[in-house]
C-alpha cells in the first residue's frame, strides 16, 4: 500500500509540525484523560469495597452513581482512541490492530518519550483498576449469591411446599435449631472466596 | 501488599456473611415464642505497621447479642402470672354463672317462681289431682335443679383439682427444661460468647411458666437462674425440685415441693387462680347452695308436715332422716333427740299428734312435750305409742315410723279438736266436781280426800312416792293416784285431768249418779269445799269447735260457766273462756235468749255451740281446747323427716318424697282436712315471701337472687380486673416486642435492597472490568 501524501507546509507560519507529532500530542492528551478517569475509577471502587466491606447501603448506592458519572462518556473516549490508533496506523503504514501505546512510542524513537512515560503511568493505574475490579467483582458477587440465598429460602417457603430446612420459622422449632439449620444450607464463606480467586 | 488486602477484604466478607447470617436467623425466628431479636456486633480489626505505615485490617465481627430489656421480660412474666391468674378465675366463674343464673328459664329462681305459682292454681281447687301433680313436678324440679348445683359446684371443684394436678406436671417440665438450660449456658458461656438463643429459650420457658404460678427468677453472676415459686426454691442454679399436688379432700387441695411439708404459697398464675377459687369461691357456692337447700326443706317441711292431705289423715308414715347411735351401744332409743345425728335442730317445744277415728271423724289432740336435752328416742317412742290408737317404733334403718290403729288416722295439724270436752266435765252426763284452778297443788305427805259414793264413805291417802314432789302434785298425778284406789274404782268414780285441773266423775251419767266430797286434808289444796256434793244429769252440753284458729300462737283455752243454770234458759248465764295465763279471751251468753246449737265466735277464728243441758260454776265445770299456730314447736318433724314434702337435708340430698311423687294427692293442701280447705297450701305459698331467719332475714327468691348475684358481682368484677391487667400485659408484651421482636419486614427489604445494591455494583464492575481489559490491549 501507497502512503497518503501529506498536504504542502504553509511558510508564513513557520515550520509546519510533521502529522506523526500531531497525532503523538492527540495520543498524549488522550493518555492523561484515561488516566485520570483510571484514577477515579480506582478511587471510587476503593470506595465501594469499603461500602461493601460495612454493608453500608447508602455508600453502595452512591459508589454505583460514581461508578455512573465515571463511565457516562466511555464509548467516545473507547471511539476517538480507535480513530487516533487508526490514523497512527495509517502514518506507519500498519494495521492499527498492530499497535499499542507501547509500540508507537517505540517507533517514534525521542518524540515518543512522553508518550510513553503517561503510558507508564496509565498501565499502572489500569492495572489498580483492573486489580480491584477483580476483588470487588467477586466480593460483590458473594454478597449477590449470599444474599440470593437467604431470600430464596425466606420468600422461596411463602405458599411453596418445598423450602430449605430452617429457612423458614417453624412453629415448635426453637432458636438454636433454626439457626443450626440455617448454617447447615451455607457453605462457609472461605471456601466461597477461594473459589472465586480461582 | 496484596496479601493483606486480601486478608482485608475476607474478614469483611466474614463479617458481611455474620451480618446476613444475622438478618437470616432473625427473619427465621421471627415468630418462635420468646425469640429475642440478635444483633451483630462489629468493629475494627485492629492495625499494624507496614512499611513503616500504620495499616488498617479491616473489619470482624465481634459478637451476636440479643436485644433484650431485663426489667420488661421481668415485668411481663409478673403480669402473665397476674392475667393468667384472673383468666382461671374468670373461667371458673363464668361456669359458675351458668350454674346459678337465676333468670335464666332452668334457673333456681324461676323454678321457684313456677312452684310458687302452681301452689296459687292448686290452692283454688285442692282436689285437682293434675295441679297437685304439677305442683309436685314444680318441687321435684326444685330439687333436681338443687341437685344440678351441688353437682355442678361439686364438678368445678374436681375440674379445678385436676387441672392444678395437670398445670403441676407442665410446671415440672419446665423447671427441668429450665434447669438443663441453666447447664447448658453454663457450659456455653465461660467460651465468651453469650448464649442467646438458650437465653432466649430460658426466658421463653419462664414466661411459660409465669402462666401457671407466680415466678421470681434471679441470675446470679454466672448466668444461671434460681426460680422461686410460691416462696420457695423449684430451680436452683445446680438443680430443680418438683412440685407435688396433696389431696386434702377430693375438692381441697395444696401444692408444696416434694418430700417438704410446707405448702408453696402459690398465689399467681393458672394454679394460683385454681387455689384460689377451690380455697375461696367453691366452697362457698357449695355452702350456698347447701344452706338454701336446708333452709327450703326445713321450711317447706314444717308446713307440710303440719298439714293434712285432701284424702284426710294418713293411717302411716315413715321418717326419712335415720336416728342414729352416736354413743355406740349399740341401741338408739337411748339417745337424746338433740343428739341422736339428725340433720336439723330438734328444740325445746311440744309435737300434737291428732288420732282420728275414721267412722265417725272423731278427732283426739295430744300433745307430746319435747325436752331436747332431755327427752329420748325411746322417750318419744312411748309417748307416742301412749296415744291411743298410735303406734310408734323403730325400724332397721333407725327412722322412727307410725302406725294407725285398723279404723283409725292421724295427722298432726292444727286443727281444733271439735269436741274437746271428751270426758264430760262441762255438763255432761256423769256427776261431776273439778278444782276450780289447775294444779299443781301443795300436798303434804299423807293427805287425804275423803268421798262418799254409793257404797258408803271411804278415804285416799297420798303418800310421796307417788309423786314427784308432792308438794307440787300435778292432776295427772294425783287422777293416777285416785283411779288406782279400790274404793274410789268400787264405787264408781273416776279422775281425769283436765287442762291440769283435777276432775272427779261418776263413771256413768244420769241423775241417779251422785257423789259427795265429805272432807279431807287435801281439800284446801285443791280449792274444794267439804261437803260438795255433785249429781249427772240426762242431758249433755257437749261443747262442739269449729272455725280455724287463725292466732299467732299456740295456746290452751279454758271454758268455764259464770255460774250454774242451763243453757238456754237461765238468764244471765254466761261462759267465760280463759286463756293458759288466765287472762279471759270471750265471755258468752248461753242463758235465756240463746238457742242450744248455735255457734258462738270465740275469738281468734274460733267458733263453739252448747248442746242443751245444765252447767254448774259451784261444781268447777270447765274443758280445755287447744289451739294451736303450730303443732310442732320442737321441730321434731322436719328433724325426722316425718310427713315433710322434701326428703334430704341440703342441696346434694333434696328430693321429693317417693310417695308423694307417685301419689301427688298425698300433697298436704289442707289445715283441717275439710273439704276445699287449702289452707296449708296458702301457708306454703306463704313461705315464698316470708323472711327465713336462717338465711339472714331474706325469702328464698330474694336469698338466691342475692346468691346468685354475688357470683355475677365477683365474675364481672374478675373480667374487669382480668381485662384491664390485660391490656397491662399486651402493652408490656409491645414494649418487649419493640426492644427484642424481630420486623420481618423490614429485615427482608434490608435483604432485598443490599440483593439489588449489590446487582447494581456488580455490574458496574463488569463493565469497568471489560472497558479495563480493552484499555490494557492497547498499553
Amino acid at each position: 500500500m501507497k502512503p497518503a501524501a501529506n498536504p504542502a507546509p504553509n511558510p508564513a507560519l513557520g515550520p509546519a509540525p510533521s502529522p506523526a507529532s500531531t497525532l503523538v500530542r492527540e495520543l498524549e492528551n488522550y493518555a492523561v484523560e484515561e488516566l485520570e478517569l483510571q484514577r477515579r475509577l480506582l478511587t471510587a471502587l476503593r470506595e465501594q469495597e469499603a461500602a461493601l466491606f460495612h454493608g453500608d447501603m447508602a455508600a453502595i448506592r452512591e459508589g454505583v452513581q460514581r461508578f455512573d458519572a465515571a463511565l457516562r462518556g466511555a464509548p467516545q473516549r473507547a471511539a476517538r482512541r480507535g480513530e487516533l490508533l487508526r490514523r497512527m496506523a495509517q502514518q506507519f503504514r500498519v494495521s492499527p490492530k498492530s499497535l499499542t501505546l507501547t509500540s508507537i512510542c517505540a517507533r517514534l524513537g525521542p518524540d515518543g518519550v512522553g508518550l510513553a512515560r503517561q503510558a507508564t503511568e496509565l498501565r499502572e493505574a489500569t492495572q489498580a483498576v483492573s486489580a480491584a475490579t477483580r476483588r470487588l467483582g467477586a466480593l460483590a458477587r458473594l454478597h449477590v449469591r449470599l444474599n440470593g440465598e437467604l431470600l430464596a429460602a425466606v420468600l422461596g417457603g411463602e405458599g411453596a411446599g418445598a423450602m430449605p430446612a430452617g429457612a423458614l420459622p417453624a412453629q415448635g422449632r426453637g432458636a438454636a435449631a433454626n439457626q443450626a439449620a440455617f448454617r447447615s444450607d451455607h457453605p462457609p464463606l472461605h471456601g466461597l472466596l477461594l473459589d472465586a480467586q480461582a | 501488599m496484596s496479601s493483606l488486602g486480601l486478608n482485608t477484604g475476607l474478614k469483611a466478607l466474614l463479617a458481611a456473611q455474620a451480618r446476613l447470617e444475622t438478618i437470616g436467623h432473625n427473619v427465621s425466628n421471627a415468630t418462635t415464642p420468646g425469640y429475642s431479636r440478635q444483633t451483630l456486633e462489629v468493629a475494627n480489626s485492629g492495625s499494624i505497621f507496614l512499611h513503616g505505615v500504620l495499616t488498617g485490617t479491616g473489619v470482624e465481627a465481634q459478637v451476636v447479642r440479643r436485644t433484650v430489656d431485663l426489667l420488661v421480660q421481668a415485668r411481663l412474666a409478673t403480669q402473665t402470672s397476674t392475667v393468667s391468674r384472673l383468666e382461671t378465675r374468670v373461667s371458673t366463674l363464668s361456669q359458675a354463672e351458668n350454674l346459678f343464673a337465676a333468670g335464666s328459664a332452668g334457673g333456681l329462681g324461676q323454678l321457684f317462681k313456677k312452684f310458687f305459682a302452681s301452689l296459687t292454681s292448686l290452692s283454688a281447687t285442692p282436689e285437682d289431682k293434675s295441679l297437685a301433680a304439677n305442683a309436685v313436678s314444680g318441687a321435684s324440679d326444685i330439687a333436681s335443679k338443687f341437685n344440678l348445683l351441688s353437682s355442678g359446684a361439686g364438678d368445678l371443684a374436681a375440674d379445678a383439682v385436676q387441672r392444678v394436678k395437670n398445670e403441676v406436671g407442665v410446671v415440672n417440665q419446665l423447671a427441668e427444661r429450665i434447669s438443663r438450660l441453666n447447664a447448658q449456658i453454663l457450659a456455653t458461656e465461660p467460651g465468651g460468647a453469650p448464649a442467646n438463643d438458650l437465653r432466649d429459650q430460658r426466658e421463653q420457658a419462664l414466661q411459660e411458666l409465669a402462666q401457671f404460678t407466680d415466678v421470681r427468677a434471679v441470675e446470679d453472676e454466672r448466668g444461671a437462674v434460681r426460680v422461686l415459686v410460691g416462696g420457695q426454691s423449684l430451680v436452683s442454679t445446680v438443680g430443680f425440685q418438683r412440685l407435688e399436688v396433696v389431696t386434702n379432700s377430693p375438692t381441697d387441695v395444696s401444692v408444696r415441693l416434694k418430700g417438704s411439708n410446707v405448702d408453696a404459697a402459690i398465689a399467681g398464675g393458672s394454679i394460683g387462680g385454681l387455689l384460689g377459687v377451690l380455697a375461696e369461691f367453691l366452697p362457698g357456692l357449695r355452702d350456698n347452695a347447701d344452706q338454701l337447700a336446708h333452709e327450703f326443706i326445713l321450711e317447706m317441711n314444717r308446713v307440710h308436715s303440719t298439714g293434712m292431705p285432701a284424702g284426710g289423715p294418713q293411717s302411716s308414715l315413715v321418717g326419712s332422716n335415720a336416728l342414729q347411735d352416736l354413743d355406740g351401744d349399740g341401741q338408739v332409743t337411748d339417745e337424746l333427740l338433740a343428739q341422736a345425728g339428725l340433720p336439723f335442730e330438734v328444740k325445746d317445744g311440744e309435737l300434737f299428734v291428732n288420732v282420728t277415728h275414721l267412722a265417725s271423724g272423731t278427732v283426739s289432740k295430744h300433745g307430746i312435750p319435747i325436752d331436747a336435752a332431755r327427752t329420748t328416742v325411746g322417750d318419744l317412742v312411748n309417748a307416742l305409742s301412749a296415744v291411743p290408737n298410735l303406734g310408734a317404733s323403730i325400724d332397721g334403718q333407725g327412722r322412727l315410723q307410725l302406725q294407725a290403729d285398723s279404723g283409725f288416722g292421724f295427722d298432726f295439724s292444727t286443727r281444733l279438736d271439735t269436741t274437746p270436752d271428751a270426758v264430760g266435765s262441762f255438763g255432761g252426763g256423769p256427776a261431776t266436781l273439778g278444782t276450780p284452778a289447775a294444779g299443781p297443788f301443795a300436798l303434804a305427805i299423807g293427805d287425804t280426800l275423803d268421798f262418799s259414793g254409793p257404797l258408803g264413805p271411804f278415804s285416799v291417802a297420798f303418800q310421796p312416792q307417788q309423786f314427784q314432789s308432792i308438794g307440787q302434785a300435778t292432776a295427772a298425778e294425783m287422777a293416777a293416784v285416785l283411779n288406782a284406789d279400790g274404793n274410789f274404782q268400787a264405787n264408781g268414780l273416776t279422775a281425769s285431768d283436765v287442762g291440769g285441773a283435777l276432775v272427779v266423775q261418776t263413771s256413768t251419767g244420769g241423775p241417779a249418779q251422785s257423789f259427795t266430797l265429805t272432807g279431807g286434808t287435801a281439800v284446801a289444796a285443791l280449792g274444794w269445799t267439804a261437803g260438795s256434793f255433785a249429781q249427772g244429769q240426762n242431758l249433755q252440753v257437749s261443747p262442739v269447735i269449729s272455725g280455724a284458729y287463725t292466732g299467732g300462737a299456740n295456746g290452751v283455752w279454758t271454758f268455764r260457766p259464770s255460774g250454774d243454770g242451763t243453757i238456754g234458759t237461765t238468764a244471765g248465764l254466761q261462759v267465760d273462756v280463759f286463756d293458759e295465763r288466765g287472762a279471759r279471751v270471750a265471755r258468752l251468753d248461753v242463758g235465756a235468749g240463746y238457742q242450744p246449737g248455735t255457734e258462738l265466735v270465740v275469738a281468734d277464728g274460733v267458733k263453739v255451740a252448747f248442746g242443751l243441758g245444765n252447767l254448774s260454776a259451784t261444781n268447777h265445770d270447765q274443758f280445755r281446747l287447744d289451739v294451736l299456730a303450730d303443732s310442732d314447736t320442737s321441730d321434731l318433724l322436719p328433724a325426722l323427716g316425718l310427713g315433710g314434702l322434701f326428703v334430704g337435708s341440703d342441696a346434694a340430698t333434696i328430693g321429693v318424697r317417693a310417695d308423694i311423687l307417685e301419689s301427688p294427692e298425698l300433697l298436704a293442701t289442707s289445715k283441717s282436712g275439710a273439704a276445699g280447705d287449702a289452707g296449708n297450701l296458702l301457708r306454703m305459698l306463704q313461705l315464698g315471701e316470708d323472711a327465713v331467719a336462717g338465711l339472714g332475714g331474706q325469702s328464698f327468691t330474694a336469698h338466691y337472687a342475692e346468691v346468685s348475684g354475688g357470683v355475677s358481682l365477683e365474675l364481672a368484677s374478675a373480667q374487669d380486673a382480668a381485662e384491664s391487667e390485660s391490656f397491662l400485659q399486651q402493652s408490656l408484651a409491645a414494649q418487649r416486642d419493640q426492644v427484642s421482636g424481630v420486623n420481618v419486614d423490614e429485615e427482608l427489604a434490608r435483604m432485598i435492597e443490599a440483593q439489588q445494591a449489590y446487582s447494581a455494583a456488580g455490574e458496574y464492575i463488569r463493565v469497568i472490568n471489560d472497558l479495563t481489559a480493552e484499555l490494557m490491549n492497547i498499553l
